[in-house]
């Protein structure tokens, strides 16, 4: 809601206060002035001038040599066009004026000096409606001399409100002035209006209206007004309008939307002899029926959607858009206002469903006093009768099928004092509320207030208690800290075990990276998933934002590689990247019920891990050195029994993945990406990933033991072996495990050897074991039994000493 | 035979201080005091001394060879330390080389904030709770106090999945959901923190942003104990000499609401480019949490009170770090990722 502030100052005498010292106020008290602006930027060197004669150029056809006074000095001008009139009041601007198309200078056109220049409205920067390429011409009692910045109010401050959906009573200049009373002890007086008119007259004889809906519409005020005079609005009329935003017309237009300002209530005036019947019905649209709006566009109406109509036809959508067959047009003579009050969500959907919100339909929507439409309609009839040359035709309709009963909200004292935490007495407390212009009433304990039509936002006693805290200011309000039982602050066991996956990783050099948790289905073909995959499943949005996030995620690792080449086409080639982040897997598609949401650790790594160095180069990314990472993420939750096994993942290469299994549940998936995957996302390096199901990992923490110190020592063996290739280490150290019984401590692999050395076919692996027993010393004869035992079940697989 | 024996501890003196090794040291040592050593064979001579002299001369050879042990330890600690300083000389480093890097890697700033935001909350008393990011119309919007067709919802722009099923606008469905599972206990103090989704994206806003979202509930919870709440909370997040101000403003689940400023950061409240010259920045909306939301949740709005606020984390970030582009977050250039620890 925009605010030019001598606009506003007409409803109340606020002139001691500046924009700035207005608007602190009325943001403490919760109306948030976010800026003061104001139409154009300062026009300085433009003045008011008189045309004092024209005649044709000497040496041009198409101009006119102008002579026109400020005043005190008379100039001549070269003009392009002749609109005015000897006497005219014209915008002027003077050799050296700025104008929004650049700076003016004496020029000499044609042998004829031009001392400046005279100006459209466009060529002052306003969006006005004037004839066509015209010059401005100003109001006659515009001052000479004067700067136009004064002449028109272009300095006028415009306070720009970022109203919050309750406050709708500001969304007209009078209730902005009765805000501003109550915040500075002014009252606030209504602009002048014709009197009130009695129900029916004149008027109520040449017009009926008939409310079918009461529901969706429950007052319509309409009065008559003949004779009017289609033009454009007076220079300074049409300009107010800009200032809050609004596009000129013609002066019957605008001054409905004059009001609408004013007072808040939207206005409809309708080319009365363009209403067949002499009839208003307000009723439901029809199946089937249509209807011109004014953008001339033809609507389809349906029973959802509420009507103005005349005996035949629908004429307009009810506070949302007039009909284009009764608009007001140049020849329109008798005009019919309407100042109705329609159903807040019904006009709501329909003007979502038609995609038209207008400044009227946001009023209708965020609620209108029905109080005030009989008014609105006044002093409509009053600019109608002083700007645009009509008079009104006595009486006016006024149907209100149910008026409002006024209504009550009961506070008790003691409940403003114990949520506000404020020491305020209830006189006080009466004493705001009276400011509102609300009355109260002692009813025991309690305040019984009389809330006003225009604050229907005013419904229950913590709605009271909220206008005493902003009223009172909540700048006043002390700062405590919440008394009574102590509690403990804490995080989830999930959380606490997702910060040690995190410092895991951080530890090992990744760097997080978050990513939206969207995806495109273009993603899956990328990461080769064949149809049907489980994680082509994903939950499509239904007003996505672009084709680009048109599904919620079900892996990490799309926007991770999107990442990785991001950063890649940037010189950097180490990318260590991990993210922790949900993936959206539903039960059922088409969506039934919230899906699953699976806290999921996703990890990519490319290139040398960290900066190069003199003395000890970085590694660089490996299998091996990722799956380290996952181990050491498992240890930090103190879980045990993983498996990993050779597995065809659609997106690792075809003998470099494996499914990582904690028992018989599949936790992720790891490996060196498929070439083509690195194809599709043109990436020129081998990179390695891995995603995991965090959700189970991290949902208990393990209890963590402290096991003994030993007392007796240990004895080490190296065993040199020569494996089958295909047999895997894990099935190896099985066999060692099972043979060694309680007895084997520890199986470290120090070496892996393939070549020339080794047999074809074969593998060497060599391990050191730790044998222990913590009950005694351990001798080298029981350590040779065990070993030869380990030797022999080895055999059985094929694997024997290396010689 | 004195005389003699003084000649010869002045020669093996000299001799001891040219040494050039320990191994011509132990040389030195065999030739003086071995057991056919100069001293061995002065004293031979010592039958022919008057038997009154003897004692004398013994106690003078005694001291002589004292003395030259003492020289040759001497000697030999000389000789060590000049060993050792030759070998400092070799082993010298260049202590200005770079150092091997940790190689560590880089937390999101993101989540450096959220993390220190949880911190400073744990500390005064609140749990950490979490909920679904794909919500119910009911627990984002009507047990908000928000229904079908309230205006509000123009505030919040929603990704829908379903008719009933949107990506959540806020963290706010969390307080509806805590709320039902701890009715009737109190009292309620928790913090949720998490992904947000709105359907807006511009240079300031991001249709996926995180929030931090706080509730406290009890018998007696007052507005003045969300403005100390939330004064504790700016002083530790931005610094101890940070003012907050709050404003008044209109959320549907809270009443009274309240925008919550904090005094810039930037300019420390002189006003510059960064507050638009008001010396304050917003960073959180707040309020007394709604009877109508207590009553949906089975709380008695008679019986309790509470507050409930709502922050931006992006925005935290932005004003803790100087980041001016929103957009920088979800990019995760390396280059801004390495700037945090
Ligand atoms: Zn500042």
């Amino acid at each position: 809601m925009r605010v030019p502030l001598n606009w506003l100052r007409e409803f109340i005498d606020a002139g001691h206060l500046s924009g700035p010292e207005i608007a602190e106020k009325l943001t403490r008290a919760g109306v948030e002035v976010e800026g003061i602006s104001r139409l154009t930027p300062p026009l300085p060197g433009v003045v008011v001038a008189e045309v004092l004669s024209f005649a044709r150029h000497p040496a041009a056809d198409k101009l006119w040599v102008v002579r026109v006074a400020t005043g005190s000095e008379e100039y001549q001008v070269v003009v392009g066009i002749q609109n005015y009139a000897v006497g005219d009041r014209v915008p002027l601007a003077l050799p050296g004026a700025k104008l929004p198309g650049g700076e003016i200078e004496r020029t000499e056109i044609r042998g004829v000096t031009s001392n400046g220049m005279l100006c459209s409205a466009e060529e002052l920067g306003l969006d006005m409606a004037v004839e066509e390429d015209g010059i401005l011409i100003l109001e006659p009692d515009a001052a000479l001399g004067e700067g136009i910045d004064q002449a028109l109010e272009l300095d006028e401050e415009i306070l720009e409100l970022g109203l919050t959906p309750n406050r709708a009573d500001c969304l007209g200049l009078m209730g902005v002035a009765v805000e501003v009373g109550v915040l500075t002890g002014l009252s606030a007086h209504p602009p002048e209006a014709v009197p009130p008119q009695k129900e029916g007259g004149e008027a109520g004889r040449r017009v009926k209206v008939t409310i079918e809906d009461p529901d969706l519409c429950s007052r319509y005020t309409a009065m008559v007004v003949d004779g009017v005079r289609i033009a454009f609005s007076p220079p300074k009329f049409q300009i107010r309008l800009l200032k809050a935003g609004i596009r000129p017309i013609n002066n019957v237009v605008d001054i409905s939307n004059y009001v609408m300002w004013e007072t808040g209530q939207p206005l409809h005036a309708f080319d009365f002899d363009r209403v067949e019947g002499r009839q208003i019905i307000v009723r439901r649209g029809r199946p089937g029926e249509k209807i011109k709006t004014l953008d001339k566009q033809v609507r389809l109406l349906n029973p959802d959607m509420l009507v103005i109509a005349d005996r035949d036809n629908p004429v307009a959508l009810a506070g949302i858009m007039g009909g284009y067959d009764s608009e007001i047009t140049g020849d329109t003579k008798t005009v019919l206002v309407e100042a109705a009050c329609f159903h807040p969500i019904n006009n709501r959907r329909t003007a979502r469903s038609l995609g038209l919100t207008s400044e009227a339909s946001t009023r209708f929507e965020k609620g209108v006093d029905p109080a005030g439409t009989d008014f609105a309609a006044r002093r409509t009839a009053y600019l109608l009768e002083k700007v645009a040359g009509g008079t009104l035709v006595p009486g006016r309709v006024d149907v209100y099928p149910g008026p409002m009963p006024p209504w009550t909200v009961s506070v008790n004292p003691q409940r403003v004092r114990d949520l506000v935490g404020l020491d305020l007495s209830p006189e006080k407390m009466t004493d705001i509320f009276t400011r509102l212009g609300f009355t109260v009433e002692e009813a025991g304990e309690r305040l019984k207030v009389t809330i006003p039509s225009r604050r229907r936002d005013i419904e229950a006693e913590v709605d009271l208690v909220e206008e005493v805290a902003r009223i009172y200011g909540y700048e006043h309000i002390e700062t405590t800290f919440p008394v009574g039982v102590i509690t403990q602050g804490d995080k989830p066991t999930e959380q606490k075990n997702l910060d040690k996956v995190r410092e895991i990783l951080l530890g090992a050099g990744l760097s997080e990276a978050i990513t939206f948790s969207f995806m495109k289905d273009a993603a899956f073909n990328a990461l080769r998933l064949p149809a049907g995959h489980p994680l082509r499943q994903a939950i499509p949005v239904k007003n996505p934002l672009s084709e680009e996030y048109g599904l919620l995620r079900t892996t990490l690792l799309g926007n991770l590689l999107n990442t990785l080449k991001y950063n890649l086409n940037r010189q950097q080639e180490g990318l260590y990247l991990f993210e922790v982040g949900k993936v959206f897997i539903p039960k059922a598609l088409p969506l039934k019920e919230q899906p699953r949401e699976i806290m999921t650790l996703g990890i990519t790594v490319t290139g040398k891990r960290g900066d190069e160095h003199w003395q000890e180069p970085p590694t660089t990314a490996g299998f091996y050195w990722l799956k380290g990472v996952l181990e050491g993420v498992f240890a930090s939750l103190n879980l045990k029994g993983f498996t990993w096994e050779p597995a065809r993942v659609p997106f690792l290469h075809p003998t470099q993945g494996a499914e990582i299994r904690r028992g018989n549940t599949l936790v992720g998936v790891m490996g060196s990406l498929h070439p083509g995957v690195l194809d599709s996302f043109q990436i020129g390096q081998k990179v390695f990933c891995a995603e995991l199901d965090l959700t189970t990992l991290i949902a208990r923490t393990e209890p963590r033991g402290f096991k003994a110190l030993p007392r007796y020592p240990a004895i080490t063996r190296d065993l040199a072996l020569i494996v089958p290739e295909a047999l895997p280490a894990a099935a190896v150290e099985e066999a060692i495990r099972k043979a060694g019984g309680d007895l084997v401590e520890n199986i470290l692999l120090f070496d892996l050897y393939t070549g020339e050395q080794v047999a074809k076919g074969h593998k060497s692996l060599a391990y050191t074991i730790t044998y222990r027993d913590y009950r005694e010393t351990l001798r080298d004869e029981r350590v040779n039994r065990v070993q030869a035992q380990i030797l022999q079940s080895l055999a059985e697989l094929g694997v024997s000493l290396r010689s | 035979m004195q005389e003699a024996l003084r000649k010869m501890e002045e020669a093996a003196r000299q001799r001891i201080v040219k040494a050039a090794d320990s191994a011509e040291l132990k040389e030195i040592k065999v030739q003086y005091l071995g057991k056919k050593g100069e001293i061995t064979r002065i004293l031979r001579g010592m039958g022919q001394l008057d038997p009154k002299e003897r004692p004398v001369v013994g106690n003078i050879a005694n001291q002589v060879k004292e003395n030259l042990v003492q020289a040759l330890r001497d000697r030999e600690e000389i000789l060590k330390d000049e060993a050792r300083q030759a070998e400092y000389t070799r082993e010298s480093l260049d202590v200005t080389l770079p150092g091997v890097p940790l190689r560590q890697g880089h937390p999101h700033p993101i989540t450096l904030v959220m993390e220190e935001v949880k911190g400073i909350f744990m500390g005064m008393g609140f749990r950490v709770e979490d909920g679904p990011e794909l919500e119910t119309d009911y627990y984002n919007f009507a047990a908000l106090n928000i229904p079908r067709d309230h205006p509000a919802r123009d505030m919040q722009d929603s990704f829908y999945l379903t008719e009933d099923l949107l990506l959540r606008t806020h963290t706010s469905p969390v307080q509806a959901r805590v709320m039902e599972k701890m009715v009737p206990e109190l009292p309620i103090r928790v913090i949720v923190p998490g992904k947000v989704y709105r359907r807006d994206d511009d240079a300031t806003h991001s249709f996926m942003f995180h929030q931090v979202e706080g509730l406290a509930v009890d018998q007696k919870i007052s507005l003045s104990d969300l403005k100390g709440t939330l004064l504790s909370f700016a002083r530790q997040m931005f610094g101890p000499g940070q003012k907050i101000r709050l404003r008044p403003s209109y959320f549907p689940f809270t009443e009274p609401s309240a925008e919550v400023d904090i005094s810039c950061v930037m300019c420390k409240g002189r006003g510059c480019r960064v507050c638009g010259s008001t010396g304050w920045l917003e960073i959180l909306g707040a309020g007394m949490v709604h009877p109508r939301v207590f009553r949906m949740s089975g709380y008695d709005p008679e019986a309790v009170t509470g507050f409930a606020f709502g922050m931006g984390v992006e925005r935290v970030a932005m004003l803790k770090y100087g980041i001016d582009d929103l957009r920088m977050f979800y990019v995760n250039d390396l280059r801004m990722l390495r700037q945090f620890r």
